[in-house]
């Protein structure tokens, strides 16, 4: 029966072309060509998106079936797997989306696999639709859905390290901010070999932070991350959290936000600021100068007029000795009176109120290296060599604020300009000989200062910068001398120049 | 030197620069008058006044270019000389615009000064020579009618008889009359000449 049934029939194969096969298929399907156009799109295609008639579908690129906001993705993508065609899921286990004729966004997993005839290759896609009965993973793939747009809204990018196994899960946001392969996993070395050299310690100190059983396990730090592919520097803000289990951490799972351009904000606005200060620095000076020369020009125009009427009296032999003595007396009183206002003026210049407290030098370096951390001027290694002991030293703290800052900044600049890498300053401080006083250093790898320029340092007006006004150094020392201690340089080291300055230590 | 015939007005608020520059100019014969503000000077002064001013350009109340306006508006012609304490450039370039003589910087030398003098001194007789002329131009123009200085105003424009009769609403035969009158008073040859004392007498302005 069997075989006069398959004898009447024939084979049963016979007669049934591929698109037939096709349109039978449960699944909706779509064959699409290398340039991405759609070349069939199968019933069950059609019926589950709501496509009436062929000619709604055939001819258009598959990007038009997606959301807008996935189209460039997939153009690479696809780009990609025409290269390297193989039978596997599109999107990696990734959500995607497929429009369907009203325009709703419809979950989807799809299947790809290449089709070879002759030398076109072509993709036929196979869609299953989650089932709708399982309204419940519907609600998980929107919700994270909800949470990868708010991600992407938002530039944050996720990590999570298995601390165990050393293996780490990076969204394409990390890929994307380090420059690495969007298809390639990431190992916590490459993450760490992408951070600038200078944000390196800062970072690894906050992760040691993160990892203490005793701590809370807040991991939370800013660092500069080198692109690598397009070389670029970015600002990156880092919050992370790790888990333990039994005082050993296990995981960490954290963000990271691009910051870059609120990073640029603020030195736009510091560079300003440093404007502002400069102008108004250079007012002062221009106005405390005109004030001296004001005071001192009418006695000096008075005592020049005077001693020229004598000097004329004199030689013309028209010798009228009270006009003599009147012009004298005039030259004696003006030269006192110039005297006396520069005294008086001086005086109102100095005159500050500075209270002297206990300093600890090491918190105040800490706090003055966090605030200029973020200084286009900080780009040098800092090395601090302070003994555990080092007894506090009395002062006022703005002033060794100022005084310090005068020479972290000078360093760098000299070492910039001097194009000197790589940059390093350091800063000593220890007990004097004589137990009475501190000595803090400050050391930078710099060129030479050479002794012409060295014996006029401090000279008020003295700059070798192109923008100084060469009040820096001679306000620095004053500040110092009226604390009671003394600032002075040293250069007798080859390449090393010095500057020392000595604080009483406190009673 | 004697420069007995020049005042020279210091104004200075400081009482030694002002004793000390005047000591040293009298020392040179000119006769000297000091004053402690510009508002003190303006208050002394007439347009009969001549001679030179040297005046301090910073100093409280009216500084020293305010006090140079002060002096173009009233007329008062004296040449002036500026000192100052700063080499204050908008400040000279805007007196020397006004018609400043010098600009000299404190402390000023006696060299310096005298040779300012010099020159005001030059100055001040430029303006005797166009006071001078100024008066004796507005004297014979005194003496001309009503009609006749109307009829030396539009002859000096280039109108010609025919235009100033049909103007004035007078026949052309009046305006020769007229017009040969007004040489004979003011004694000028001819147009040019008439225009020139129109112009010192301040006529044509």
């Amino acid at each position: 029966m069997r075989s006069i049934r398959g004898l009447a029939l024939g084979n049963p194969l016979e007669g049934l072309d591929s698109r037939t096969f096709f349109d039978a298929a449960a699944d909706a399907m779509l064959l699409v060509d290398a340039q991405g156009d759609i070349l069939l799109a199968n019933r069950a295609f059609r019926q589950m998106l709501g496509y009436h008639d062929d000619h709604d579908i055939i001819g258009r690129s598959v990007e038009s079936l997606m959301p807008e906001r996935h189209r460039n993705l997939h153009q690479k993508y696809r780009q990609q797997y025409a290269a390297k065609p193989m039978q596997r899921s599109m999107g990696n286990g990734r959500n995607l989306i497929v429009l369907n004729s009203d325009g709703q966004e419809i979950p989807v997993y799809i299947g790809l696999s290449p089709l070879k005839n002759g030398n076109q290759t072509m993709v036929m896609a196979t869609f299953h639709f989650p089932d709708s009965a399982l309204l419940s993973r519907k609600a998980v793939w929107e919700s994270e859905e909800r949470l990868r747009l708010a991600k992407s809204a938002a530039g944050l990018g996720v990590f999570d390290f298995d601390l165990l196994k050393r293996t780490a899960l990076c969204d394409e946001r990390i890929h994307e901010i380090w420059g690495l392969d969007a298809d390639a996993s990431i190992t916590y070395g490459q993450l760490t070999d992408g951070l600038h050299p200078q944000d390196l310690p800062l970072r690894n100190a906050a992760i040691e932070h993160a990892l203490d059983p005793e701590g809370d396990g807040e991991y939370q730090v800013e660092y500069r991350v080198i692109n690598k592919k397009d070389k670029s520097e970015r600002w990156v803000a880092t919050t992370g959290k790790v888990f333990f289990s039994n005082g050993a951490a296990i995981r960490m799972v954290g963000i990271v936000r691009d910051i870059s351009k609120q990073k640029k904000l603020e030195r736009d606005l510091r560079k300003q600021q440093a404007d502002m200060e400069l102008l108004l620095k250079r007012q002062m000076a221009a106005q405390t100068t005109a004030a001296i020369a004001h005071e001192i020009n009418q006695p000096l125009a008075a005592i020049s007029a005077y001693s020229e009427v004598a000097l004329h009296a004199m030689s013309s032999g028209q010798f009228d000795s009270a006009q003599l003595a009147h012009a004298l007396q005039g030259c004696f009183t003006q030269a006192q009176r110039a005297g006396n206002s520069l005294h008086e003026l001086l005086a109102f210049l100095q005159h500050s109120n500075t209270e002297a407290e206990a300093i600890d030098l090491n918190a105040l370096l800490q706090e003055l290296i966090g605030s200029i951390r973020n200084d286009d001027l900080y780009d040098f290694d800092l090395i601090l060599e302070l003994p555990d002991n080092l007894p506090a030293f009395s002062g006022n703290r703005t002033q060794i604020r100022k005084v310090l800052l005068n020479l972290l900044f000078n360093a760098a600049e000299a070492m910039r300009d001097a194009g000197i890498s790589p940059a390093t300053v350091t800063i000593l401080a220890a007990l004097t000989a004589d137990g009475k006083s501190i000595q803090v250093s400050v050391r930078d790898n710099g060129p030479c200062i050479s002794s012409a320029i060295a014996q006029r340092l401090f000279e008020p007006f003295f700059s070798t910068k192109i923008n100084g006004i060469g009040m820096g150094l001679k306000v620095s020392r004053a500040m110092i001398e009226s604390m009671g201690g003394k600032l002075w340089m040293d250069n007798a080291e080859q390449n090393i120049t010095t500057f020392h300055f000595t604080l009483p230590r406190t009673q | 030197m004697n420069h007995n015939e020049i005042n020279v007005f210091i104004i200075d608020d400081d009482p030694a620069v002002r004793d000390s520059l005047s000591l040293m100019l009298q020392q040179d014969g000119y006769r000297i008058r000091c004053f402690e503000s510009g508002e003190a000077f303006i208050a002394a002064c007439n347009p009969d006044l001549h001679g030179c001013a040297i005046v301090d350009i910073r100093m409280p109340g009216m500084d020293g270019i305010q006090l140079q306006e002060e002096m173009i508006n009233r007329q008062i012609l004296l040449p002036v000389i500026f000192l100052t304490a700063h080499g204050d450039i908008p400040k000279s370039v805007k007196a020397m615009k006004a018609g400043a003589v010098d600009f000299l910087t404190k402390p000023v030398t006696r060299k310096d000064l005298l040779a300012a003098l010099q020159a005001a001194g030059k100055e001040i007789e430029k303006i005797r020579i166009r006071t001078a002329s100024h008066l004796h131009a507005k004297s014979l123009l005194d003496s001309l009618t009503e009609r006749e200085l109307q009829v030396t105003a539009l002859a000096i424009l280039g109108h010609s008889n025919k235009e100033i009769a049909r103007k004035l609403g007078i026949s052309h035969r009046t305006i020769e009359i007229h017009k040969s009158n007004i040489m004979k008073k003011t004694g000028a040859l001819n147009l040019l000449e008439l225009a020139k004392l129109a112009h010192d007498a301040g006529l044509s302005d």
